[in-house]
Order: structure tokens, then C-alpha cells, then sequence
């Protein structure tokens, strides 16, 4: 080829179109756009842009983080799977790439210095309220982002911000469109109502064995038992491996342990030192003379130390067990009788003089004190170290095995049974998330595999397997007989109930006002004046229902009734409504509704303009 | 390939290739630095003038969102504002920061120079795009509350919509009903509400809801007397409310 050029330039005119094409080429687009241009492997592509596994996998991961930090130790582990993750956070990502494009296509654009000023005045990044460079790597590596990963997509953040401000953040509310939702979320209702509790409705009646019969035979399918599983497992812990302690261990131990310091015996000491120099000796036997005619250590070391550090403290230095100061000092301090001064001690820094101001008497543990605790420790750390390596033996055995019972006997271990575990087990070892999540996992249940070796903390372990499986079933009349009286009660009962709020809603409809009706059957009744849709005084099944019903014309009342969940009838009639008037709300309300309409109006104009992003792009998920 | 018998032959070629092409290489390399440089010189001015544009909307966002009532800094924001439009006439901020202005105006209720800004931006935004759209639907709101409805909904039914029919209908409604056209602005409401929600993000279209509900009222249980049937039994029959959605 480089021949041909060659040739070609040799020859002529097309040469210089070539070289023409190089140059241009170059020039425009640069150097990089040909040495590392389309890598190939991406997940998807937006409008011809690719987005890369790179991208997708930190879309997760920070996917993953925040699901964690949601759910903490409720997290089940099977929701952090990629698979089941990598679609939303695919979606997501899309949906990023098809703004920034549409932000790019707008023209919109952040300069460098605007994102170095934004980046450089955030909290995260700053120390003593200066911003720390060293922290900002620092912060940004943990994270996983390089510097220049981060400024484009802090860059990207800002356009898209730029955006939404643009489009969905210029929205308002018009005088005539506050006037007009007003009227209707400021609306009023008068309402009275009067409760039919199902109390006075529910009666022992006696109940037929026919009936019964009857009513298992319509309902079966409300009788099933829960599916559940039969179970065989092997369980460790430390405590299956708990053997005698060989007694010299515990000697041994209990040697140590009488070194630690908490059991040494402790001097508090103070000094007056003497640096080496030519008045040494001399000062030195001045310090003694005045201690010998009774001056106090305290005020010598204060006026003669060289130790300026405990000079001003009268010359302590605090306390210690044997280990804190030079040898010949603490060979010194270990025959000195508290209050006495020592002779003249030398060691590198000088001559000392030493005394013994407080002791405190460490007295090491006796053997029987300890030696339980000693034992257990012992014994535990050695039980834990079979365990493990039992735990690895029971992975290859079990996982090998189509049964428990031969891994069991290799290892000298016992199966136990466990029966009607179910899905929503809250008891129990079968309880935790991962192993329901085992049980209940394809190859388990339905392949009849041994589970894996699942980890529980605290150093158990378990493996298991299904004996059997019970699929839901209509449970035999017996056992549900009392579920039957009880729901044939509350079903006449409910009846009842719904009779007497008929007859009442007749008498209503017929003129009798709720008050009447309510005193002449003694019933509870209330009135409730000028409820809004947000009422939270009355209940709220007749809120709604009061709110559902046209307005009554004028004079006229409209009733109806609802039932609570419990099963109580509440009857209730709509006296009037009165429209709701802007300007005669209080200011706080006003500007609520100001809000609330331009934030409706706001947040459609979002998801419409992303919608329409979306329908006009060219999207392939690979 | 041609092969040249000396090393001499073949300077000799070159050379003779240079006298009868070098003026007009050399001419072409000129040409074509001169004009790579000449359009990476308007490429970075035209991005520098996208960044200050970008600068300055994001100075006047800050003023507009950091006001909250104080008048002098709202006022720093409006002239900021201004300056985009005029030194920027041409960029996408110039209409965000018209858009931002018009917002202001419905908020003081100086509902003449909201028109005048969303007219602004409807001289300045390409066909279909989406700022026109939105200020299309704007103008129609602010015609609507001035109290010129006829305009507003024929803007909004002579406009492309675009991606936002349910925005669209949503105004309609509000125009229709407080036309008292209440059986146009249902249909308006539930248009947008079921375009709404067939899209997947999710809405709170709370007082949307609240309108289309007044305007389908459910009625209350007719309980009929069976004449026949003695008094104290339960005698009476009902006829279920219809379905809200029906």
C-alpha cells in the first residue's frame, strides 16, 4: 500500500488529494480518534454512542452500595445478583446518555474553571475549610473514580441540572389555574354520620354440623396448609468439637497471664534530675543537703531538676510497672520504700535522684479464679481449628454426595431432621434469609441436591438437604372446623350489619335526619363541618365516599353508607359543599397550592420530555 | 514498481518531481493548516461563548433560586437574565433564562410580559423543539388566565404537542372547564391521565386527580321500597353505585 502511495505520488494530482485527506483528517479530529477509536465490546448503544461494560459495572456497584446501606443485615443476598440488578442500572444509564445528549444537542456546555470552583467547594473535599487536594484523590480513589472520570461526570450532573432547570424548573401556576384548582382542592363538605358497630350484631349462635360440612366443601381452596419442607441437615458449631484440655495448657496459660500488667505492681515516682556539666556534683549535693534537712522533694525538684518536663510538677513522673523508665532506674525504684530518697542513680540522661511517692500492690490472679475462663478459651480456639477444617472436608463430601448420611459418617457428625419448615419461617435456625433462600433455591428443592456449606456467623455452619416436600393442601375438616364457626359468625354478623345500615340509609333517604335516627336507635353519631379532601378527623372510607358523591342540590340532602374493615357500617349524609375560593385562603395554603400546581405541571413536563427522548431514539441492547 | 539503476537516478527523480509539483504541495499543506487552525480557532470560540453563556445562567439561577423574596438579588438575577438574551440571543440559555422570566411575571402577575417572553422564545426556538413546545403551552396558559380562552385553545390544538400531550391536555381541561364545558374537560383530564400513566416514570398528579374526580361524581345508593313485603323485614333493595370507572 505504502508502495502504491509511493507510486501514486510519483505519478501526480491524486497524491496531493491523499495527503490533502491525512492532513485534514488529522487536524480536525486528532490523532486519538484514529489510534483508539471503537473498541467494539459495549453493553448497549444510544443514538450510535456506546455504553461500556466499564460504565455499567460502576452503575452497579454504586447500586449495590446504596442497597446496602437501605437494608443493612435484612438484605438478602440474592437481590444484589448482577443479573437481576444490571437491567435497571442499564435503564438508568441509558436514560443519563439520552439527556446528556440532548443537553449537548441544546448547546449546553461547563467550563472548566465552573466545574474546578463547584468541585473545589464542596464540604467532602475540604479540610479547615480549605479545600485538600490530597483528600480529594484520596476520597475519590476509595470511591473507585479517577480524577478526570469524575470531573466529566460531575460536568455531565451540572448540564443535565441545567436542563431540568430549563424546561421543567420554569414552570409557574397562572392566577386563573390557582382560582381553578382551588375550588375544587379547597372544597368543602358538611357531613354527618353515625356508626352501626358490628359488636351489637354478633351473637353465639349454634352452628350446624351440615353447615359446616357445607361451607369446607365451597370453601376448600381458603383451607390450604402453607407448602413446607421436610428437612435433614448437619449443623457445626465449636461446641461439637469441644475435647478435654491437656492440664500443662492451662499452666501455661495461666503463666502468661500472670505477666499481663494489669496484674504488676505499680510506683508512682518522681525525680530530680542532673545533666552532665560542671556544676553536677556540686548541685547534686546541694539537692541532698536541703533534702536531708527535711526540705520537700516536691519544692527541690521544682527549683533544681534539669527534667524541665517534671520540674514543674514537683518531679513526677507518673507510674510505673517495671518497664517504663532505664534499667538502673527501675532496679532502683524496686527497693525503694515509699517516701525514701534513693542514692544517686546514673543512667544516660544523668544522675537521678529517685523517690517512691505512692504503690499500688498488684496481686496476680489465683489459678482457680482463672482457670475456667483459662480452659474455655483454650478449648474453644482448639475446637474452632477442627472445625474449620471438618467445614472444609463437609464442603467436598457433601458436595460429592447425593445424601447426607455418607459425609456424616466419614466425618463422624450427626443428621438431624427438621419438619415443616416454610417460606415464611421467622423462627428458628431456618429462619435467616440465606438459609430460606437454600432451601427454597431450584437445585435444592427441586433438583434434591445437598445445599451448599452456608455460612450463619458465629461459627456455625450448616448443609442440607430435602427429604420432603408438601405442596400446599386443603387441610382436613377438623382441624379447621373453629375457622369455619368463626367465619360463619362474622359473615352473618356482617349480614346483619349491612341490613340495619340499609334500613337506616332508608329511613335517611325517607327524611329522617342521622341525629334522629341515631337517638331513636341509640347509636354514636357526629357532624363534621367543612371537611377537605385532607380531613383527617373523619374516617376516612366515609371522607372518600363523601367526597365521590355530586353535590346535593340546594336544601337537599344526599346519604349513603360505607363499611369499615372491621365490619362496622358507618351511614352518613352530605349536607352541603361549598366550592373552595382562592383568595380566601390563608397565605400558607396559597402558596402550598402554588407549589403543588406548578410542581404537577413540572414533573409532567420531566417525564414527558425523558418519554419523548426516548420514543425518538435509537436504542440497542446488546 | 520502477526501479532506478543509481542512487543518483533516483534524486534526480525526486528533484524533478519537486520542480514540477512542490509550489502547489506546498500551497496545499498552507491551505489546509490555515483552514484546520482557522476552524479549531471558531470552534473553541464558539465553545468559549457556550461556557460563558453557561457561566452566567448558572449566576442567574443561583440569584433567582437564592431570592426567596429579597427583590435586590431576584432583580440581579432578571438583569442577568436580560444580558443573557441580548448578548446570547442565539444560545439555548438566552430561551431557558426567557422561559425563567415569563415565570417570574405569572408570579407577580404581570401576565403581558409573560406573553411577551414566550413569544420571545417562540421567535428564537427551531420548530419542534422542545423549548417551543413548552413555551407554546405556556402562552396558551397565560392567554387563558388574561382571560383570552378562544386563542388558547386554538394554540393549543394548532400546535405540534410533541412528546407533550399529556401537559397538552392538562391545560386544555383548566381551560375548558372553567369554560363550563365540563364534559370536554373530562375527556381533557383523562387523556392526560391515562397518557400519564402510561409512561413509566412516576407522576403525583394529586389535584389532576382531584379535578377528574369532581367531574365524575359517583352517585349514592337508591335503596327502592318493595311495597309488598311487610314492615320490620329488611324491605328494601339496592341498586350498587357504578363503577367509578365506567
Amino acid at each position: 500500500m505504502l508502495q502504491d502511495i509511493r507510486q501514486n505520488v510519483v505519478k501526480g494530482p491524486v497524491a496531493r488529494v491523499v495527503i490533502w485527506l491525512i492532513v485534514i483528517s488529522f487536524a480536525a479530529f486528532g490523532i486519538e480518534s484514529i489510534l483508539l477509536g471503537g473498541g467494539g465490546s459495549s453493553v448497549a448503544e444510544v443514538n450510535g454512542e456506546e455504553i461500556s461494560p466499564q460504565e455499567l459495572q460502576q452503575a452497579l456497584n454504586t447500586q449495590k452500595r446504596r442497597l446496602i446501606a437501605m437494608m443493612g443485615d435484612q438484605l438478602d443476598p440474592a437481590m444484589l445478583e448482577d443479573q437481576r440488578l444490571s437491567s435497571q442500572a442499564l435503564q438508568s444509564l441509558i436514560g443519563r446518555k439520552l439527556l446528556t445528549q440532548a443537553a449537548d444537542e441544546m448547546g449546553l456546555a461547563i467550563s472548566e474553571q465552573q466545574i474546578s470552583s463547584v468541585i473545589t467547594g464542596m464540604e467532602d473535599f475540604q479540610q479547615d475549610g480549605q479545600f485538600s487536594p490530597e483528600l480529594y484523590k484520596a476520597l475519590l480513589a476509595e470511591s473507585g473514580y479517577t480524577p478526570g472520570y469524575f470531573k466529566q461526570s460531575m460536568k455531565e450532573d451540572m448540564a443535565l441540572n441545567q436542563l431540568r432547570s430549563g424546561l421543567a424548573g420554569s414552570e409557574f401556576a397562572t392566577p386563573y389555574e390557582l382560582e381553578l384548582n382551588a375550588r375544587i382542592t379547597a372544597e368543602q363538605r358538611d357531613v354527618r354520620y353515625l356508626t352501626i358497630p358490628i359488636e351489637n350484631f354478633r351473637q353465639d349462635s349454634e352452628i350446624s354440623d351440615a353447615e359446616i360440612s357445607g361451607y369446607y366443601e365451597e370453601n376448600g381452596a381458603r383451607f390450604l396448609s402453607e407448602e413446607s419442607v421436610d428437612l435433614d441437615y448437619i449443623e457445626l458449631s465449636v461446641d461439637h468439637f469441644r475435647q478435654p484440655v491437656d492440664e500443662q495448657l492451662i499452666l501455661e496459660a495461666y503463666e502468661l497471664e500472670k505477666q499481663e500488667y494489669q496484674y504488676q505492681s505499680e510506683y508512682r515516682v518522681s525525680h530530680i534530675l542532673f545533666e552532665a556539666g560542671e556544676e553536677q556534683q556540686q548541685r547534686l549535693q546541694e539537692a541532698r543537703a536541703r533534702l536531708a534537712e527535711g526540705a520537700p522533694f516536691a519544692d527541690v525538684a521544682g527549683e533544681l531538676s534539669d527534667d524541665v518536663g517534671s520540674a514543674a510538677a514537683g518531679g513526677d513522673l507518673g507510674y510505673t510497672s517495671g518497664d517504663a523508665f532505664p534499667e538502673a532506674m527501675e532496679q532502683a525504684i524496686a527497693q525503694l520504700e515509699p517516701g525514701v530518697v534513693s542514692e544517686p542513680v546514673e543512667t544516660d540522661a544523668g544522675i537521678h535522684l529517685i523517690v517512691v511517692t505512692d504503690r499500688r500492690e498488684g496481686k496476680p490472679p489465683e489459678l482457680e479464679d482463672v482457670r475456667q475462663r483459662l480452659h474455655d478459651d483454650i478449648q474453644a480456639s482448639e475446637a474452632r481449628v477442627v472445625l474449620l477444617r471438618t467445614v472444609e472436608e463437609l464442603k467436598d463430601l457433601s458436595f460429592n454426595a447425593d445424601n447426607l448420611d455418607q459425609p456424616a459418617g466419614e466425618l463422624d457428625l450427626t443428621v438431624a431432621r427438621a419438619e415443616g419448615v416454610t417460606r415464611s419461617q421467622n423462627e428458628g435456625l431456618f429462619a435467616a434469609p440465606s438459609m430460606l433462600s437454600a432451601v427454597f433455591s431450584e437445585d435444592v428443592l427441586q433438583a434434591g441436591h445437598n445445599s451448599e456449606v452456608i455460612e450463619l456467623g458465629d461459627n456455625r455452619f450448616v448443609v442440607l438437604r430435602v427429604r420432603s416436600h408438601h405442596e400446599p393442601q386443603v387441610r382436613p375438616l377438623e382441624a379447621v372446623r373453629e375457622e369455619i364457626v368463626a367465619s360463619i359468625t362474622e359473615t352473618s354478623a356482617r349480614t346483619a350489619v349491612a341490613e340495619e345500615a340499609k334500613r337506616a340509609l332508608g329511613q335517611l333517604q325517607a327524611g329522617t335526619g342521622v341525629e334522629q335516627f341515631a337517638v331513636e336507635n341509640d347509636y354514636q353519631w357526629q357532624v363534621e363541618l367543612g371537611a377537605e379532601r385532607g380531613n383527617n378527623a373523619m374516617p376516612p372510607q366515609v371522607l372518600q365516599r363523601a367526597f365521590e358523591l355530586p353535590a346535593p342540590t340546594e336544601g337537599e340532602n344526599l346519604s349513603d353508607f360505607v363499611m369499615t374493615a372491621t365490619g362496622d357500617a358507618l351511614v352518613f349524609e352530605l349536607v352541603r359543599v361549598t366550592r373552595g375560593e382562592y383568595s380566601a385562603l390563608p397565605e400558607p395554603r396559597r402558596q402550598t397550592l402554588r407549589g403543588q400546581v406548578g410542581a404537577e405541571y413540572s414533573s409532567l413536563v420531566d417525564t414527558e420530555f425523558q418519554q419523548g427522548l426516548r420514543d425518538a431514539a435509537d436504542i440497542t441492547v446488546l | 514498481m520502477d526501479q532506478y539503476r543509481t542512487e543518483e537516478e533516483q534524486v534526480e527523480a525526486l528533484r524533478r518531481w519537486w520542480d514540477e509539483n512542490g509550489r502547489s504541495t506546498i500551497v496545499a499543506i498552507v491551505i489546509a493548516v490555515s483552514l484546520s487552525f482557522a476552524y479549531q480557532t471558531w470552534k473553541g470560540n464558539a465553545e468559549r461563548q457556550r461556557e460563558n453563556a453557561s457561566d452566567l445562567y448558572q449566576a442567574m439561577l443561583q440569584s433567582m433560586v437564592g431570592a426567596q423574596g429579597d427583590a435586590a438579588m431576584e432583580g440581579q438575577g432578571v438583569a442577568m437574565a436580560e444580558q443573557l438574551k441580548s448578548e446570547y440571543g442565539g444560545s439555548t440559555y438566552a430561551q431557558f433564562a426567557a422561559l425563567h422570566l415569563a415565570r417570574l411575571a405569572v408570579d407577580k402577575g404581570e401576565l403581558a410580559e409573560a406573553e411577551s417572553q414566550l413569544r420571545w422564545v417562540l421567535g428564537k426556538a427551531d420548530k419542534g423543539s422542545d423549548t417551543g413546545q413548552l413555551a407554546q403551552l405556556r402562552l396558551a396558559r397565560v392567554l387563558a388566565a388574561s382571560g383570552d380562552s378562544d386563542q388558547a385553545l386554538a394554540i393549543l390544538d394548532s400546535a405540534g404537542q410533541g412528546s407533550y400531550q399529556a401537559s397538552y391536555a392538562v391545560a386544555r381541561g383548566d381551560i375548558l372547564l372553567g369554560e363550563g364545558r365540563t364534559e370536554e374537560a373530562r375527556l381533557a383530564y383523562s387523556e392526560a391521565l391515562s397518557v400519564a400513566a402510561s409512561n413509566p416514570g412516576q407522576v403525583n398528579l394529586q389535584t389532576l386527580q382531584q379535578k377528574l374526580q369532581s367531574l365524575n361524581p359517583v352517585p349514592a345508593r337508591e335503596l327502592v321500597p318493595a311495597a309488598a313485603e311487610p314492615a320490620g323485614d329488611p324491605a328494601v333493595s339496592e341498586t350498587t353505585p357504578q363503577d367509578q370507572e365506567g
